[in-house]
């Protein structure tokens, strides 16, 4: 065992007022200094179009439309970039993203086991809602901890209830009530360490003992389940304290991971001292994962790496930033505007992805904006809104066409594992070459976008051409572009309808990277 | 320019031509990058299909009965062509064909739960240090080196499940040798026939100029694009868009098509999922695909074990040895491994629900055709068929086997995603010498 002191605690840096500015400053320093040990030139600040597209995807989780695009660009002040991620942060779709995104981590059982599929909408309720109230993430996660669960001698406690109801118990439920898979989900998610490799015997590198991942399960040994499935109802036995190591006879007691041994809470179930424990200001590794989570969400690499593999022998890339950001995110008690605010205002995250001098390629430097693919919740919002589909004539029985729509996509990307790298399987390349969403959007009979723009501009090719850029890419084209593909409209294939040859062009902003991916 | 161009003429060569015309610089982008993949190591001697019994077949129930122990259940023993191997009797055809087969009865390994299990089998690794270890129809994939035709190097065929959504396709290896999937993975009626690779074909409507002009305008908006954000994504997005245009070529889309075979040879294999998956797997091997995995699931049999069994090897019987009567009949069994495996095996002790229940400590697996001396039973469980009485087998040893009968060095290393190298096989397996028609390296 290495106590706490040796693994995260080493010079604590002040903590921050709460203020944001001063955070970015930091995180500049701090990269910056990297950057000049490393010798590499960051990339640029990314212009606005760029900048825009980024902060819409990562904080409400779509694309704006083109005319938001318009009007930002059109927009002098000075502090706009600000000022956006300010207005994006307090925008009710802010909240909703945020919720898929953190149900993605803390339920992905739900991509295997289609059935669980029924928690997906309580629990991103909840998420929700939580964010919309701006708790703290300590609270958030005591939520999930310390859920209520009825008594043996009570009625059992339901998993699944109104399915729109903010259900925060659907975290237990999807980990099937097992207290093993609880403890190993919840440290590594929420303290960003990985225990479970010592489920079954102790690992010569990891400094976790067996006893140790079995005494973090004792916590929730009092569950249980009143029946057989994922949505049988739970009790719990509150003073059961002990579990079996391994369905052997012997029996581990709680105890936390730096050795602490619970006060003895009565009849209080050990869940509530397990999460006050873990939320405590003073454990050092909370705060530090969840800052690493959600710099690698908006930066595209964590400053440790993997996010949720924080050890010894695993140090992060920058851990005096780490420290720093985690400490004023502990003082600001956990509140995640604070921190999304302060990484959005920091050079770091607002270069371009451009690769513009040698080196900067090295992910952990961040000296240019990585590239990243859309989570698939991101993508199929913005082909919606890119392409409106919109075929009412075309409603499937009962079914919301849209919803279908968008249901196919999260399918097809939810099978292409991978949440940092975007890599393109020849699966997802056949998808939107050939598959019936882009092909409807991509025709005048069915595609909503391309009947407005010829509609609204009926003889003017160069501004058709500038609305589609603006539609998906979130940009104007530039005036190459523009020329270019002016000139391929006008002068080829003269036999094929305008309408046809627009549809064209939109097929292959849909089909391109740069429409594919956050960058 | 093509205004009059022949439909028929292949897709790639079309596409290639006319990227040239009109953007010679670029042409690269789309063409394979064949001399640099070349190099290295010769292709494999021979392609695999592996067949997946998702769920944990019982073992003894199919290849290891135990007829003389309240364990054995009621399926009785039957002869096989080889003299003193006995299948179960609901196994009659492939029981034809033991000469060629060999089992490996003693299979033991460490891991009962499905997911892990599976994933142990498939990749020959336990979970460790957060490397995302490729699974074998990867690992083969990239031994084959760059694609040749316009078929794909692996193609896994009705997959669902066989993936963790927490690991990319591919593994360390990247997506370039993620599986081409087979069989739609959703329920969703629109997305075409069960059996077929999804939105192969051009949209309706869409003549080929229109294709010709759309490629272009893609070409020419993604350049710049992708030139100034070089690195790993860059080149997945051009190598996927350059294979998936290959694969529509009709020469590749006729390879999935089974409407070429004649009824009756489709009837041969059994008109279900698995039979068909199985006659698409010797389309593919013909066609020199070097790895193709067909899954047949259900084997999860903790209640009602037996009534489940029989049904499964009724489908599984008929559709694997007509298999081996194709591949027999057209040449293609020396240069074919079969295998028969999946994640685990099930308790020789019948549970109160007349189910069997997950047993990795000593199970079954089948080895057979190319590279292969068949005819032959490896290891021996106890007469309770609890544990494993001589020649123990593990993950890594089985794997080992595959690779030497595929003519791979199980020592082979790629570079993983934590820039260690990583053997093919563990450094510990040994292969199954007695079962090899070559000896290992």
């Amino acid at each position: 065992m290495i106590p706490w002191i040796l693994l995260g605690l080493i010079g604590v840096p002040p903590a921050y007022s709460g203020d944001q500015d001063a955070l970015a400053r930091a995180i500049d320093t701090r990269i910056a200094e990297h950057l000049s040990i490393e010798s590499v030139e960051p990339a640029p600040p990314a212009d606005d179009a760029e900048f825009l597209r980024r902060a819409s995807l990562d904080l409400i989780g779509c694309i704006p439309t083109a005319d938001e695009v318009r009007a930002f660009l059109a927009d002098s002040d000075l502090d706009k970039r600000s000022k956006l991620v300010d207005r994006l942060i307090a925008d009710v779709r802010h909240a909703r993203h945020f919720a898929r995104t953190w149900r993605a981590l803390l339920l992905p059982e739900i991509e295997t086991e289609p059935q669980l599929r029924y928690l997906q909408p309580g629990f991103e309720k909840f998420l929700e809602q939580r964010r919309l109230e701006n708790a703290g993430f300590d609270v958030i996660v005591r939520d999930l901890l310390t859920v209520p669960i009825a008594s043996p001698d009570q009625t059992p406690e339901f998993v699944l209830r109104d399915l729109n109801q903010p259900n925060p118990i659907a975290f237990i439920a999807s980990k099937n009530a097992d207290p093993a898979k609880i403890a190993s989900s919840s440290i590594r998610t929420f303290l960003g360490l990985r225990l479970e490799c010592a489920e079954c015997h102790n690992h010569p590198f990891d400094p976790w003992t067996r006893e140790q991942f079995w005494s973090q399960a004792a916590f929730f040994a009092g569950i249980e389940r009143r029946g057989k499935g994922p949505f049988a109802p739970l009790v719990e036995v509150a003073d059961r304290k002990e579990i079996s190591l391994m369905n052997t006879e012997r029996m581990v007691p709680v105890q936390f991971l730096d050795e602490a041994k619970p006060r003895p809470a009565g009849t209080q179930s050990p869940r509530v001292e397990f999460a006050a424990w873990m939320t405590s200001p003073s454990n050092p590794y909370f705060a530090k994962a969840i800052v690493n989570r959600v710099w690698s969400q908006l930066l595209g690499t964590g400053l440790t790496e993997p996010v949720d593999d924080y050890s010894a022998a695993n140090p992060p890339s920058h851990p005096e930033l780490l420290d720093e950001i985690a400490a004023a995110f502990r003082a600001s008690r956990y509140d995640v505007s604070f921190l999304l605010r302060a990484i959005c205002r920091s050079e770091a995250y607002r270069r371009t992805s451009r690769l513009t001098h040698d080196n900067q390629s090295q992910p952990e430097l961040f000296a240019r904006m990585a590239i990243r693919p859309m989570s698939p919740d991101q993508f199929a919002d913005s082909l919606v809104l890119a392409v409106q589909v919109q075929p009412a004539d075309e409603r499937v029985a009962g079914d919301d066409v849209e919803e279908l729509d968008r249901r196919r996509i999260l399918n097809l990307l939810q099978a292409e594992g991978s949440a940092t790298d975007p890599a393109t399987s020849v699966t997802q390349a056949l998808a939107f070459m050939n598959g019936r969403i882009v092909d409807r959007a991509t025709k005048l009979a069915t595609g909503a976008r391309l009947q407005r723009i010829l509609d609204e501009f009926p003889d003017e090719l160069d501004r058709q051409i500038d609305e589609l850029f603006l539609a998906t890419l979130s940009r104007l084209p530039t005036d190459a572009e523009r020329d270019s593909i002016a000139t391929t409209l006008k002068t080829e294939h003269a036999n094929q309808e305008r309408g046809d040859r627009l549809g064209n062009l939109l097929w292959a902003l849909l089909n391109s990277p740069e429409f594919r991916w956050n960058h | 320019m093509f205004t009059q161009r022949d439909s028929m003429l292949p897709r790639r060569l079309w596409l290639g031509s006319t990227a040239a015309l009109a953007f010679g610089a670029s042409l690269r982008c789309w063409m394979p990058a064949v001399a640099a993949a070349v190099e290295g190591s010769p292709r494999p001697k021979r392609s695999c299909i592996l067949l997946w019994m998702n769920g944990g077949p019982s073992q003894t129930d199919t290849f290891d009965l135990k007829p003389d122990h309240a364990n054995g259940g009621p399926f009785r023993p039957i002869e096989t062509r080889t003299p003193g191997i006995q299948f179960s009797e609901h196994l009659p055809e492939i029981a034809k064909w033991s000469e060629h087969l060999a089992v490996v009865r003693s299979m033991s390994t460490k891991e009962g739960d499905h997911g892990r299990a599976r994933d142990n089998l498939r990749t020959g690794y336990f979970p460790q240090a957060s490397i995302q270890f490729p699974v074998l129809g990867s690992l083969v994939a990239k031994e084959a080196g760059e694609q040749t035709g316009d078929l794909p190097n692996y193609v896994s065929v009705f997959s669902r499940g066989l993936f963790s959504p927490g690991m990319p396709p591919g593994g360390f290896l990247g997506p370039s040798y993620a599986p081409l999937v087979v069989g739609r993975e959703s329920d969703d009626q629109m997305a075409g026939p069960p059996l077929s690779v999804e939105n192969l074909a051009v949209a309706r409507g869409i003549s080929p100029e229109q294709v010709d002009e759309r490629l272009r305008l893609l070409s020419a908006l993604e350049q710049p694009f992708l030139a100034a954000r070089p690195g790993a994504a860059a080149e997945s997005h051009r190598e996927a868009y350059r294979k998936a245009n290959r694969l529509m070529s009709p020469a590749a889309a006729k390879a999935f098509s089974l409407d070429h075979e004649p009824a009756d040879v489709r009837d041969r294999y059994g008109r279900g999922q698995f039979g068909q998956g199985c006659l698409l797997a010797r389309r593919l091997v013909e066609r020199n695909v070097p790895f193709v995995e067909v899954s047949l699931g259900g084997w999860d049999t903790h209640e009602a074990n037996f009534p489940r069994v029989q049904s499964l090897c009724g489908t599984l019987d008929t559709a694997w040895s007509a298999l081996m009567r194709d591949l027999s009949e057209r040449g293609l069994l020396e240069t074919t491994l079969v295998v028969w495996m999946g994640e685990f095996g099930r308790t020789p002790v019948i549970n109160p629900r007349q189910g069997r229940d997950h047993y990795p400590k000593a199970w079954s697996v089948v080895l057979g055709g190319g590279g292969i001396r068949g005819g032959q039973v490896v290891g021996r469980t106890d007469a309770s068929g609890l544990v494993v009485d001589d020649r123990q087998v593990s993950t890594p040893d089985l794997l080992a086997t595959i690779f030497v009968a595929l003519g791979i060095d199980p020592r082979k290393q790629n570079m993983s995603n934590v820039a260690r190298p990583i053997r093919l096989a563990d450094p510990d397996a040994k292969p199954i010498a007695e079962i090899l028609t070559e000896s290992p390296a």
